[in-house]
């Protein structure tokens, strides 16, 4: 596959993940451009490993988490600020809420944000985030934790029969 | 306490927010190839033209003056047109504003369209730029474009959320002289020929019949100075039991607008008169009646300061039905204000029963 066949069909995953994880659409242009024009050199490396997406999304993380100077200047902003109450299931206090969560996760320390991102919009399992962030098991556990316990995130019982699945997570 | 699905949602929703990819590879245009050319399969160019390039930008749609939308024969509440949903969508929500009306559908899976008939002035051919695709909607000349950084009314009252902006191509016709629509499909990027498709879809849907709208209550009381801005209803006889229903937004002397995020503190301040058939619903306060009905008042304690404006005081008045409920809720600079809400709530009339829509009243009788 060549880089313009992938980028065909695979950019815009990739534009979307970035996204996610930088939590500004500008900044993920701006990380993924770069990417890109570090794998435009080595594209022949990247084109012969077993997934290709696997790589360039683990280039994106990278680039996230070392790109320190830029992103010291960025923060992502709430368009709308509003107070949040219990008005029951009205859908627009879900829509404010959802606002809210991502301006919490925004203030995430980076590391903390990419493991929820690679966990819950990824699907990846705590073994894949060791793999693909380069720490141990306790610490992909540990940011977690944090990050899970900053957003005031109720934990979903895991069932019992998938405990011994690599997808299972344990916090 | 928020659950995992709830981080889940929120990412999906940031998700909507990633760069077009067309921009990405135009940055890295003159840079040297891993292959000889840079070459794209003549399909692909083709499909990529609909995405991303060939398309043209509407500058901005909302602002300016403008009149109210016309075609409505029967007055300012009155939809210039209905929609037939097609086959597995539904009408989810539907607003009309001073100068546009909208339409919201929701289909399977998670795809959200809407449709927007603009008023006199408020829209037109000026605000499309070069490259835009010919196309008729129903006999009508239109075109399929994009728009970018353009704010349009969502079917919230606080602003829309950046995410139910146009971000993807969009269909734009002009069903009578210098009056035009606009159908859009939200999603993500990736998703954009399906975008276009559902968006031709929804505009080909539409009819110009006028329909006025329905409201559960008749106001007959504002604020001096204040005036009703924007409606919102759900979906035609889905009274949704999570759903805030008839939402009447009521602006103060010098608003301009609510069509953009607040940037002065008098745009901020708003009145919103609301219907719910929630019967969980419990507001706290203090107790009162209100024309024989069970009230409560509510308020903060204090003036809040929001999105770094002027000190304001949210304050409602929320009044049980026999298994619904009506709330008035405010944020204003007075920190009294919540007489003025008792004031609005003992001069509304209910329709005769508020849970059957058939029984709503004519809006345009109903609303000032």
């Amino acid at each position: 596959m060549t880089f313009d066949d992938w980028a065909i069909t695979r950019l815009d995953p990739l534009l979307r993940f970035a996204t996610v994880l930088c939590g500004s659409g500008s900044l993920a242009e701006d990380v993924v451009q770069d990417v890109l024009i570090k794998a435009l050199g080595r594209w022949d490396t990247i084109q012969a490993a077993d997934r290709p997406d696997s790589y360039l999304r683990r280039m994106v993380v990278n680039e996230y988490l070392s790109w320190r100077r830029k992103w010291s200047r960025i923060v992502p902003q709430l368009e709308v600020e509003v107070h949040v109450r219990d008005h029951g299931a009205d859908p627009a206090i879900e829509v404010v809420d959802r606002d809210q969560i991502i301006a919490e996760l925004a203030k995430l320390p980076r590391r903390q944000r990419a493991v929820l991102v690679l966990r819950y919009y990824c699907g990846y399992s705590d073994a894949e985030i060791v793999d693909l962030m380069g720490c141990s098991p306790s610490t992909v556990r540990s940011y977690a934790s944090r990050a899970l316990a900053a957003l005031r995130v109720e934990l979903t019982p895991a069932p019992e029969s998938s405990s011994s699945e690599g997808a299972s997570h344990a916090y | 306490m928020r659950t995992e699905d709830d981080i889940r949602a929120a990412l999906r929703t940031l998700e909507r927010a990633a760069p077009d990819a067309h921009d990405v590879l135009a940055s890295l245009d003159g840079r040297p190839r891993p292959v000889s050319r840079w070459r794209v399969p003549v399909a692909a160019v083709a499909a990529m033209t609909i995405a991303f390039a060939g398309v043209p930008l509407i500058k901005a749609i909302s602002g300016g003056g403008g009149t109210a939308p016309e075609g409505a024969p029967g007055g300012r509440w009155t939809y210039s047109f209905t929609i037939a949903p097609p086959v597995g969508w539904k009408v989810y929500n539907q607003h009309i504003d001073k100068n546009s009306q909208s339409v919201s559908l929701f289909g399977p899976p998670y795809r959200q369209c809407i449709v927007t008939s603009f008023g006199k002035g408020t829209f037109g051919a000026d605000r499309l730029v070069a490259g835009r695709e010919p196309m008729t909607v129903n006999g009508h000349p239109g075109f399929v474009g994009s728009v970018r950084g353009v704010e349009l009314r969502g079917d919230k009252g606080l602003g829309q959320p950046s995410y139910l902006r146009p971000t993807g191509p969009v269909v734009v016709w002009e069903y009578a002289p210098d009056l035009w629509r606009l159908s859009y499909c939200i999603g993500s990027p990736g998703d954009r020929s399906r975008q276009l498709a559902d968006g031709i879809l929804m505009a080909r849907a539409v009819r110009d019949v006028p329909r006025a709208v329905r409201t559960p209550y008749k106001v007959g009381y504002l604020p001096d100075g204040w005036r009703t801005r924007t409606f919102g209803e759900p979906g035609a006889g889905s009274v949704d039991a999570s759903q805030s229903a008839a939402l009447l937004t009521i602006l103060p002397p010098g608003s301009k607008d609510m069509l953009r995020i607040p940037t002065a503190p008098m745009e901020y301040q708003h009145i919103n008169i609301s219907f719910r058939d929630t019967p969980g619903f419990q507001p706290t306060g203090r107790r009162v009646t209100i024309n024989g009905l069970p009230a409560w008042l509510s308020r903060d304690a204090k003036p809040g300061t929001r999105g770094g404006h002027t000190p304001s005081t949210w304050s409602g008045v929320f009044i049980k039905g026999n298994g619904f409920w009506i709330s008035i809720e405010a944020v204003a600079a007075d920190p009294s204000f919540t007489t003025e809400l008792v004031r609005i709530a003992q001069h509304l009339t209910l329709a005769p029963n508020p849970l059957d829509v058939s029984t709503w009243f004519d809006g345009n009788s109903a609303i000032p």
